[in-house]
């Protein structure tokens, strides 16, 4: 168990506090989906597949006149540091897959796709940390490759405290560190999933004990990861589009 | 529906209540220690604690054991589905649950008994018996006031033998709980811009969103889940946050206030063991720990008290003591012979039956009271 996680300043993998770890997107990478993307942040690498808007597999689940979104989510067995099968029943990826959906479900368009759905397929391949925000962004731009209309971005981020020091985007060593609560409960770790562009919250989520007047800086710190989430995924779209549009131009030169 | 979004839009709930006015709360300790029931509005769920002694999980050697399980049932809402949890039970039990075991509320180290081999395992199950909404305050209410509310028989270790003391031997003691923490949810509707507190079951199917913060009476925030829906601002939050934790201080004034009336005396006193007398008593722990079968065959204790004998002249007469022969007990063949049998056996004797003195005859002598019958 390691005890110290700052190092004059500095975390074990060479961050500072407020740092990002380093962030390589893709989309487009499954031909089969309508609309995919692979989100690399650090060590953690999620795959996100979107399917539709097709016709419900549940026809009476959804009569609704909104487009219903359903998530997948799968953590590979050999993502984390020893193997291990999940059900598909697993409570957790369960919960997770709920957050991803209720947040998605905000963020898309659905009055255009009545009576549809959208499904995401969301495949963990390495866990190391922030999976349920690598994968809240990697869905995004799946949606966003797919063409679903989207009322903004969902950039998610998490932040959690070592050694009383509000860190970004911990990696699974630092999630599992012991913080100073009682009885040696684990070091926060908050998510956040907001919409870049109006800063509003939709997903927040902490599972241990935090003082009431920390919570302000944190949560402040993790949106400022998420802005600056958004703007790589701004990128990373801008040049998906480009590379398109230049493959399409040649197509018709050919032609 | 409409109707009830127009009046949120004017600031009133459907109920009469204000946005932020609470549901009246009330607690009742029903059968016995670490049974509470918690009404909250036309919300009622039932949470019952139980403990018994297991090996411990190999990698936490030295703490014990905590496992919640969250029943909805159809009874409560026909929105229940029976033998599977939907997708909102799933959240909603894995925040009670995280509220309480990611947060050590309960300290787990105290309830190891002997590193490595014997520690208490304590479940608590959650009942919903009645859902009139904002489910998720209310269990985690239930489970905190059955956490409190419950006594653990007093154990001794001597030599290589364990003894469980029953309640009229030695009082029952308390869980160490470090904190008490309290879900507070509040229901979010955006074209009202309201957040309403402890929503119903109306304003559940129509929000747009809800927020549930855990905190305790100290201000520390245990818990936040905001799963998706309607997107709030950081000041928004904030103030809520604020909110629910004066909430929190008031529920955890009520619930103090609740197990005064009712738990105070009985705390010092004799648990209610209500079924103590139609059952079987069982001496005490296996012999060796470490020869000890490693899983649990110590019957759980809110059903079948365990009588231990720490001395032979404490022990009743067997005509008066129904127990399963001694070294039954003392074999882990023989205690599920003993936690089948369902009514005590019509003439109880000393001698140990058949199978248990084979297995017997593979460890060295186990109880005292197998001890003194071999004396006679």
């Amino acid at each position: 168990m390691v005890d110290r996680f700052l190092f004059s300043g500095l975390r074990q993998d060479g961050r500072r506090p407020k740092e990002l770890r380093l962030i390589e997107c893709e989309m487009g990478v499954e031909p089969g989906a309508d609309g995919s993307a692979v989100w690399h942040q650090g060590n953690t690498v999620v795959y996100a597949t979107v399917q539709g808007p097709k016709e419900s597999t549940f026809r009476s689940r959804n009569q609704t006149g909104r487009a219903q979104i359903s998530v997948e989510f799968f953590l590979a067995p050999f993502s984390g540091s020893d193997r291990r099968v999940r059900s598909r029943f697993d409570r957790r990826n369960k919960e997770i897959a709920q957050a991803l959906q209720q947040t998605l479900q905000t963020a898309i368009v659905g009055e255009q796709f009545p009576r549809s759905q959208i499904s995401i397929n969301i495949n963990v391949v390495q866990a190391d940390g922030g999976v349920r925000s690598a994968a809240m962004n990697a869905a995004t731009l799946a949606l966003v490759d797919a063409g679903i209309p989207m009322h903004d971005f969902v950039a998610c981020c998490s932040a959690g405290f070592l050694q009383d020091t509000a860190v970004l985007d911990p990696n699974s060593s630092e999630e599992g560190a012991a913080g100073g609560g009682p009885g040696g409960s684990a070091s926060p770790d908050l998510p956040v999933a907001l919409f870049p562009a109006s800063g509003e919250i939709s997903l927040l989520q902490l599972g241990s004990q935090l003082p009431c007047e920390k919570l302000a800086d944190l949560m402040q710190l993790a949106s400022e990861g998420c802005q600056q989430i958004a703007a790589l995924m701004r990128e990373c779209v801008t040049k998906h589009v480009a590379s398109r549009l230049r493959s399409r131009e040649t197509v018709t030169r050919t032609d | 529906m409409d109707f009830l979004l127009a009046a949120l839009k004017e600031g009133i709930r459907v109920d009469g209540r204000a946005p932020t006015e609470p549901r009246d709360v009330s607690f009742s300790f029903p059968h016995e220690r670490g049974h509470a029931e918690v009404k909250m509005g036309n919300t009622r769920v039932l949470a019952c604690i139980s403990a018994e002694i297991l090996a411990p999980y190999p990698d936490r050697p030295n703490e014990g054991i905590l496992s919640f399980t969250t029943d909805f049932s159809p009874m409560a809402s026909p929105a229940f589905e029976p033998g599977r949890s939907s997708e909102r039970g799933i959240e909603i039990s894995r925040v009670v649950e995280r509220g309480i075991r990611e947060t050590r509320a309960i300290n787990m180290e105290s309830l190891c008994i002997l590193a490595g081999e014997k520690v208490w395992s304590v479940r608590c199950d959650l009942h919903v018996l009645d859902d009139g909404g904002n489910l998720m305050d209310c269990l985690s209410l239930a489970a905190m006031a059955a956490f409190l509310h419950f006594r653990k028989p007093q154990l001794s270790v001597a030599g290589d033998r364990l003894i469980v003391y029953p309640a009229s031997l030695k009082d029952p003691v308390p869980l160490t709980i470090h904190h008490v923490p309290i879900a507070v949810t509040f229901g979010l509707f955006t074209a009202s811009n309201l957040a309403v507190l402890d929503p119903t079951t109306e304003e559940e199917a129509h929000m747009d969103g809800a927020l549930t913060v855990t905190i305790n009476s100290r201000g520390v925030i245990c818990a936040i889940q905001k799963a998706g829906g309607a997107p709030i601002t950081q000041p928004q939050i904030l103030a809520l946050t604020g909110q629910a934790a004066q909430r929190a201080k008031q529920l955890v004034a009520i619930l103090t206030d609740a197990l005064k009336a009712t738990g105070g005396p009985a705390a010092e006193g004799e648990p209610e063991w209500t079924h103590e007398a139609g059952l079987p008593s069982v001496p005490a722990m296996p012999a060796a720990f470490a020869s000890g079968p490693p899983a649990a065959h110590m019957p759980a204790l809110h059903t079948r008290p365990i009588l231990a004998a720490p001395a032979p002249a404490l022990s009743p007469p067997a005509a008066a003591n129904p127990s399963p022969s001694p070294a039954a007990a003392a074999s882990p063949a023989g205690a599920k012979e003993a936690e089948g049998r369902s009514s005590p056996p019509p003439t109880p004797s000393p001698t140990p039956s058949p199978t248990g003195a084979q297995k017997k005859k593979r460890g060295p002598p186990t109880s005292l009271r197998e001890r003194a019958a071999g004396q006679k």
